[in-house]
């Protein structure tokens, strides 16, 4: 009687995970028959590729190249020590004063609702993707927002020199003069 | 050798050497515990003092959001003041429940427990805090000690290494009194021993556990901490001194292994620890059922 129930478990477990399996390649070929796809299969596919992109580790994205030597180079690092660093350089950020520091994130930008002053930062996530860091950057030359920037979500790669600056009596990092590898 | 030139590498940053101090010290303090709560059928308790702590720091960081005159000493990192003194009424409260209390220990244990997390999310909750605060993150890191460990400063570090140092010294010197206790409460009032004092010992003890474990693993996985290793030693040894040193030893080396491995492979530090901790339960599991055949 125990191996009998035993057995069923054991089939309707196998069974559960074919049927998953059909689920999935039953969505594949929807998606491949791109001529029978309704609008709400569009949006929700244009939506999972979103979520896809948004919530990567940073370890597994293919963030792009940037000639830039620095003294902290967060690009060699994965996403754990990633994180605690540059937890780190912003809660001691006397230690990491004017030392060149290049990071990989994604592309994100803040606007002061009060005084209208944009804010652009490298968003780093933490292993569980629940945390992360932004380190805010002001990026060498003359570029006007949306036209020279990326798109919130974009992968990018920053390097520049680390400072702080006083806003409202807050103190704030970023880091100055910057590169970008778009 | 790759992996060794990477873990050179990652030493260097002051933040893995940091964790890597607490992490042993946290790891040595809750095996130590471990096996006197195990022994007492308390090892729940952990867990609901763990949810205490958590309710705990949602209200430290509350009063420090309400009353911004005291961020200099309640802030984010620093709110032990608040929450030390919570943890340890309540473990005293739980400890206390005696035979004749209305609400009996494992129903005052799941009570507290589940109250105080409730509490605590509720509190976390509240519109007080500033739109930019990520809560979710907070309470993330909190309950599963995501990166907390890795972003310790030089002043946590000293306060976690003292902490320790006063755990492992009370604990050799009343080391007797609460092996007494811990196999036979009544002999040991019988003969002398004032139970209930050292019960409130261990409850203090077991509560300062708890609020520096919350760093390394998070509330929710605070019990796999002290209560894996003291398991694992259970399952080879016998005596309480050979089963007490044993669950130091696999705790302090789970521990280091759990981070080195959470840092090399970028995964959850407190989970990491717990999945070594059982790995290590499975192994000694085995050579305990080598050694004198395997019993439930």
């Amino acid at each position: 009687m125990k191996k009998a129930i035993i057995a069923i478990i054991s089939f309707l477990i196998v069974l559960s995970l074919f049927a998953g399996c059909s689920g999935n390649s039953q969505s594949e070929n929807k998606a491949a028959q791109g001529s029978k796809l309704t609008i709400n299969d569009i949006l929700a596919s244009s939506q999972a590729q979103e979520t896809t992109v948004l919530g990567t580790s940073p370890d597994s994205l293919d963030y792009p190249e940037l000639d830039y030597t620095a003294e902290v180079d967060l690009t060699v690092l994965n996403s754990n020590m990633v994180y605690s660093t540059v937890y780190n350089m912003v809660n001691s950020s006397e230690d990491y004063l004017d030392k060149t520091v290049k990071a990989s994130g994604t592309f994100d930008v803040y606007t002061d609702p009060n005084t209208g002053q944009m804010y652009y930062a490298c968003l780093i996530a933490d292993a569980a993707a629940c945390c992360s860091q932004g380190l805010e950057f002001s990026w060498k030359g003359d570029h006007k927002y949306p036209q020279d920037y990326l798109q919130v979500g974009d992968p990018i790669t920053v390097g520049g020199v680390f400072e702080t600056y006083e806003e409202d009596g807050v103190r704030y990092c970023r880091l100055k003069d910057a590169q970008l590898a778009l | 050798m790759e992996i060794f030139d990477t873990l050179a590498y990652y030493f260097q940053f002051p933040q893995v050497r940091y964790a890597l101090i607490v992490g042993v010290l946290v790891a040595l303090c809750a095996s130590l515990l471990g096996v006197t709560l195990v022994l007492k059928r308390f090892s729940f308790i952990g867990d609901g003092l763990s949810h205490v702590a958590f309710g705990a720091m949602a209200i430290a960081s509350i009063t420090g959001v309400l009353f911004s005159q005291l961020q200099p000493i309640i802030d984010s990192t620093n709110n032990m003041i608040i929450i030390m003194p919570i943890t340890v009424i309540s473990a005293v409260l739980l400890l206390r429940t005696g035979k004749n209390a209305k609400v009996k220990g494992d129903a005052s244990v799941a009570m507290i427990s589940v109250g105080a997390l409730a509490i605590g999310y509720l509190l976390m909750n509240l519109d007080v805090f500033p739109k930019s605060a990520n809560i979710s993150g907070d309470v993330c890191s909190t309950l599963f000690g995501s990166l907390s460990i890795l972003t310790l400063t030089p002043g946590e570090v000293w306060f976690c290494a003292i902490v320790s140092l006063i755990v492992v010294v009370v604990f050799i010197l009343f080391y007797n009194k609460i092996f007494c206790v811990t196999f036979d409460e009544d002999f040991a009032r019988a003969t002398g021993t004032k139970a209930g004092l050292y019960n409130l010992l261990i409850a203090i003890i077991i509560a300062v556990i708890i609020v520096i474990s919350m760093n390394l693993v998070g509330s929710l996985l605070i019990s796999a901490l002290v209560i894996f290793p003291a398991l694992s030693a259970m399952r080879v040894l016998k005596s309480f001194k050979a089963v007490t040193i044993c669950s130091a030893c696999i705790s302090v080396f789970c521990a280091a292994l759990g981070i080195l491995l959470s840092i090399l492979f970028s995964t959850p530090v407190g989970s990491t620890i717990v999945a070594v901790d059982i790995a290590a339960f499975i192994v000694f599991t085995i050579i305990g059922g080598v050694k004198g055949g395997f019993k439930r």
